[in-house]
């Protein structure tokens, strides 16, 4: 099975969690800040016990016969929500503001791997393909494409941005008060003169696909022309951001062959 | 000493190859006189200064790429041409840089008066040590890290055993690798694994023991399970007690019932033999067999069997026997034989703290060689057995400079008066300064710190450093706390943050932590790493290598007969070009001493003992780390080597020979195959405390969560510990998501957040905490009891009860 097609398995088998799991995403999403996880409901009464609910992980388990074939519908149905490559889109300075806030909110520093902010599951196989490998639109609140090649391990990187313990904390313990200031955005790319393509202003390692932040679907960082497809032909990466020389350190220098 | 301060030298030094190569990669050397030295790496137009350093974390042992910015770092990169993670880090490694920031940082030595810890001087804090010990030599321990820097941990054992003449210095990974070293020591006669990471390129099927790499070893995970999203098949076979994030990934599950790894593995080793599917070629090329002495005393090495020995203590260990003992059917264990059976399948196993925290650490050990062994699948690319660390220089420092109770730098041992010998004359130290008696292994020296001085409670003083064992050791409430009540007993820590251990010690000294200073480590695949100062550290904050230096220099004016050489000079006498000596106990005049490679060249001579030869220092400048040994070739190279004992990859295998395990136990070249038959666990369920608790790690949090609780990214992301409980167990119990519960064993108890099936999904009958929060101090309930060889203990298996909390402590 190639990677393409692994990838495409894996946006269907997960389907089911998807739908289960949309509005509730769409809710946490926005807003007021939701406690970290709401507790499972489990129905119990005094002498009485009613049958437990099953959770999105038995559900994702259980993917099969008609369901299946709805959720792949309506899969394929949020996917095509996106605008169309042909429209030109107007350049809106608040919202790009906006966007730039909302980027550096969800990273340490320029470069760190964003946060999650919403729930993910733990114990079964990552689904944030689903989402996440085309990128899409969800109640108004985009999922961006992964902006790197597929790694199967998501969490590796990118943890949620609230615990999922449930419970209170419980008070005391080492103080979070860090005070890191990381570097932040370089700003825009520089332009030889006014009116020329700007070049890239961020380290291009693992954020080899434009389309995933300034594609048609995101608001404020998207591209003007979002026709053209070779954004490297006018846009040129950054040497002084990419490349991060170390004096005296060569390219595997003294190892074995 | 810094880089460019460094690669002037190594430039003017001699014209070597490979400093030819340097000079051609990168800068010219500067011309004379120098500029102003820059604090390390390139400025960008940005600002940003780029440098290189392993990551303060775990054994993997990453490059990152540290971006500096007006005296501070404000970014990581994962270095794109580094081996080892080739560009990739984990959640924890994208962060490292924030771990320097935690507004409570130690600032200045802290001395408890009256009950209160006040601040007092540096010089004040070395005399009152110095004096300490002085009083007492013998009765002064040091317990030092796997994250102490393999400078630190030589200094850590000269001072202690070229200088006090005591054995009294062991170190926290004690706790975490001491039954891979020993299991490394009786099957090959030398530590550390054969084989390296680039086993996970190209190994066709993965075997996890006990092992959860996708949270634990991010990076060497995403390195093979990557591998599936460029199109490659790569079979994940996952034995565990529990159902992890790695689990997710496994092709196949096999679940054990705990302590019970051994009867799979001799279950395995079995149906290889019955089978007639073992490699007979290799075994009898290259293999001997071996069991338990049967003496009073067991001895490491065992005694040598025969092979039909070694079938008949087998015989028992049918599929259907082990399903029963295990739990694992024995179609699957018979499945997972037929992949060993397969010579021309590449396998590679995994394995971490599920078979070292283990009272038979040592046997297990020994068995995963032996199935590797046995089934031949060893010595070749992708396939082999190999043992990972959780510390990033547990290899480089503990087990290579042997900064524990029994060992010598290099691989010797303080039993061994040969070894002795050899390191008086690299020491430079009169013959005889070295104790041949063994010191205390951890838990034996904090069982004597913790008794009464009276009724052979004989160590007094003991200095921590680098580590955090009011939270770290098992059974914390006997093995720590009742020191805390002795008033002749004193705790020294240095440390970076206030820890559970800071807390109660006598004298807090403040530490420079990881690019604050310069330092070296060495991985879990015998990478050893080096990087330089970057930032200076907060406040009064010093290296952990100039406290012992200053306490040893102190000592020396005391008296302390110990702290001289063989010519009457300081045990770490310095001097400039001008033979004149360098006050390095002076802060001021230490900083401009590279005294890491100093040390390490002093060091360097002990390495060749067992054939772990490391490069001078200048090499590991320019490189992003290099396996040892590291052999220089006739063309001047130095090269790093990939598989041990293998012809054509370790220079030291004679020619002709294939594989050659030269330090074999029994002299004649052969690697030990060991029969280790299953015995029961020393704790088990029973019927008032039914259930099994494992205690371990999470992605987010690393170790005691000293650092990686002050990161803002990672504490949101796992606030607390909690009680990890299978779904039945908690609706017997009448529990819910976070409901409070009481996890109570024969030892302690703690108030843990119930979490149902949260992070990993044990099975009926078992439970799990994890150890990274100071205030749910799980171990106050694990088990003391430890592997006779490695005296590590088992964090993994204890019995205990679960009920649900009440505040009054009554019954529900």
């Amino acid at each position: 099975m190639s990677a393409l097609t692994e990838g495409r398995g894996l946006h269907v088998l997960a389907a089911c969690a998807l739908a289960v799991a949309a509005l509730g995403l769409g809710a946490d999403l926005g807003g007021e800040p939701a406690p970290a996880r709401r507790p499972r409901p489990v129905f119990e009464e005094p002498g009485q016990r009613f049958p437990r609910a099953p959770t999105h992980e038995e559900l994702s388990l259980r993917r099969s016969g008609e369901n299946r074939a709805r959720h792949a519908v309506a899969f394929a149905g949020l996917q095509q929500d996106r605008p169309a490559r042909t429209e030109e889109l107007p350049f809106d300075p608040v919202q790009r503001a906006a966007a730039v806030r909302d980027r550096a909110s969800r990273r340490a520093y320029d470069g760190a791997p964003p946060t999650i902010p919403h729930a993910v599951d733990s114990l079964s196989l990552p689904v944030c393909l689903t989402c996440h490998a085309e990128g899409m639109r969800l109640r108004g609140h985009v999922a961006p494409a992964m902006p790197h090649d597929t790694r199967a391990s998501c969490t590796q990187c990118h943890v949620v941005d609230r615990g999922p313990v449930p419970g209170e904390e419980p008070s005391g313990g080492p103080p979070l008060d860090n005070t890191f200031a990381g570097a932040p955005s370089v700003g825009r790319g520089e332009r030889a003169w006014p009116g020329a393509p700007p070049t890239i202003p961020h380290a291009t390692l693992q954020r080899g696909r434009c389309e995933s932040c300034h594609g048609a679907l995101s608001a404020g960082l998207r591209t003007s022309h979002p026709w053209r497809q070779s954004c490297t032909q006018c846009h040129a990466p950054s040497a002084a951001l990419d490349f991060r020389a170390v004096p005296g350190l060569g390219p595997a220098a003294g190892e074995a062959p | 000493m810094d880089r460019h301060e460094f690669l002037k030298a190594s430039a003017l030094g001699a014209a070597t190859a490979a400093a030819g190569q340097l000079a051609e990669a990168q800068t010219p050397p500067p011309p004379t006189p120098p500029p102003t030295p820059a604090p390390g790496g390139t400025p960008t137009p940005s600002g940003l200064r780029w440098d290189k350093a392993p990551c303060r974390f775990c054994g993997t042992g990453c490059h990152v790429q540290v971006g500096v910015q007006n005296g501070r770092v404000v970014a990581i990169a994962g270095d794109q041409q580094a081996p080892v993670n080739r560009g990739l880090l984990c959640v924890k490694g994208y962060h490292v840089g924030l771990a320097l920031y935690g507004r409570d940082r130690l600032t200045r030595p802290l001395l408890r008066r009256n009950g209160q810890l006040v601040p007092i001087t540096w010089a004040e804090a070395v005399d009152v040590i110095a004096r300490r010990i002085h009083a007492n030599p013998s009765q002064f321990g040091m317990y030092i890290s796997g994250q102490s820097t393999i400078p630190e941990g030589f200094a850590a054992s000269t001072f202690v055993k070229a200088g006090l003449g005591s054995n009294h210095l062991d170190a926290n990974a004690r706790l975490c690798m001491a039954s891979a070293v020993t299991g490394f020591l009786s099957t090959y006669g030398v530590d550390e694994p054969a084989s390296c990471f680039d086993d996970l390129d190209h190994a066709d099927t993965i075997v996890l023991w006990g092992n959860n790499p996708a949270e634990m070893h991010p990076v060497l995970f995403s390195r093979f399970i990557d591998r599936r999203s460029r199109g490659e098949r790569v079979e994940l076979v996952d034995i565990g007690t529990r159902r992890t994030r790695t689990t997710a990934f496994a092709d196949r599950y096999l679940q054990f019932k705990p302590h019970t790894d051994l009867a799979v593995a001799n279950g395995l080793l079995n149906i290889l033999l019955e089978s007639n599917t073992w490699d007979r070629a290799f075994v009898e090329a290259h293999c001997a067999f071996r069991a338990p002495s049967e003496g009073a005393t067991p001895e490491l090495n065992g005694r040598a069997i025969s092979f039909e020995d070694f079938r008949r203590g087998l015989a028992e260990y049918t599929p259907e026997h082990v399903e029963r003992l295990s739990g694992v059917p024995a179609a699957d264990l018979r499945w997972l034989a037929s992949r060993f059976s397969d010579r021309a399948r590449k396998i590679t196993s995994l394995w971490c703290m599920g078979p070292n925290q283990h009272t038979r650490g040592t046997a297990i050990n020994q068995l995963l060689h032996a199935v590797h062994l046995f089934s031949g699948h060893w010595g070749k690319v992708g396939d082999g057995p190999q043992s990972l660390t959780g510390q990033p220089s547990a290899c480089g420092t503990v087990r290579e400079v042997g900064t524990l109770a029994h060992a010598l730098p290099g691989g010797g041992l303080v039993a061994n008066a040969e070894h002795r010998a050899a390191a008086e004359d690299h020491w430079h130290v009169p013959r005889g300064r070295i104790n041949a008696r063994p010191g205390y292994h951890t838990v034996e020296m904090f069982r004597r710190f913790s008794r009464p001085t009276d009724q052979g409670g004989d160590i007094t003083t003991l200095w921590v450093q680098v580590t955090n064992p009011a939270q770290s050791l098992p059974n914390v409430d006997q093995l720590f706390t009742p020191s805390r009540r002795l008033g002749d007993k004193f705790l020294i820590v240095s440390d970076v943050y206030p820890t559970a251990t800071t807390r109660q010690a006598d004298l807090v000294l403040p530490s420079a932590l990881w690019v604050e200073k310069n330092g070296m480590t060495g991985n879990s695949e015998r990478r050893t790493q080096q990087w330089f100062k970057m930032v200076d550290p907060p406040g009064e904050a010093r290296d952990d290598l100039w406290q012992v230096l200053a306490v040893a220099r102190r000592l020396f004016e005391l008296g302390h007969a110990g702290m001289r050489d063989r010519d009457g000079r300081w045990l770490f006498h310095q001097e400039d070009a001008n033979h004149a000596e360098v006050p390095v106990w002076d802060w001021a005049r230490y900083q401009g001493v590279n005294m890491d490679e100093r040390l390490f060249e002093r060091y360097r001579p002990f390495t060749r003992h067992k054939h772990k030869d490391l490069a001078p220092y200048g090499e590991y400048v320019r490189a992003r780390g290099l396996r040892w040994p590291v052999v220089q070739g006739p063309d001047g190279r130095w090269r790093e080597t990939r598989y041990r004992f293998v012809e054509g990859e370790d220079t030291y295998v004679a020619a002709g020979r294939g594989v050659q395990f030269y330090h074999s136990t029994s002299r004649d070249d052969r690697a030990q195959v060991w029969l280790q038959p299953y015995t029961p666990p020393p704790e088990s369920p029973d019927a008032e405390y039914p259930l099994w608790l494992c205690t371990g790690r999470v992605l987010e949090h690393w170790h005691t969560g000293t650092m990686t609780m002050r990161i803002p990214q990672l504490r949101r992301a796992m606030p607390n510990a909690y009680l990890e409980m299978n779904r039945q167990d908690a609706e017997r119990l009448g529990l819910r998501d976070g409901d409070l519960a009481t996890v109570e064993s024969r030892r302690g108890r703690v108030h843990l957040p119930v979490w149902i099936e949260g992070r990993a999904a044990p099975p009926p009958g078992t439970v799990f905490v994890p150890f990274f929060d100071e205030r749910l101090l799980i171990n106050k309930v694990t088990l003391d009891a430890h592997d006779p060889f490695s005296k590590q203990p088992d964090y993994k298996k204890c019995a205990v009860r679960v009920r649900r909390h009440t505040p009054e402590g009554g019954a529900p």
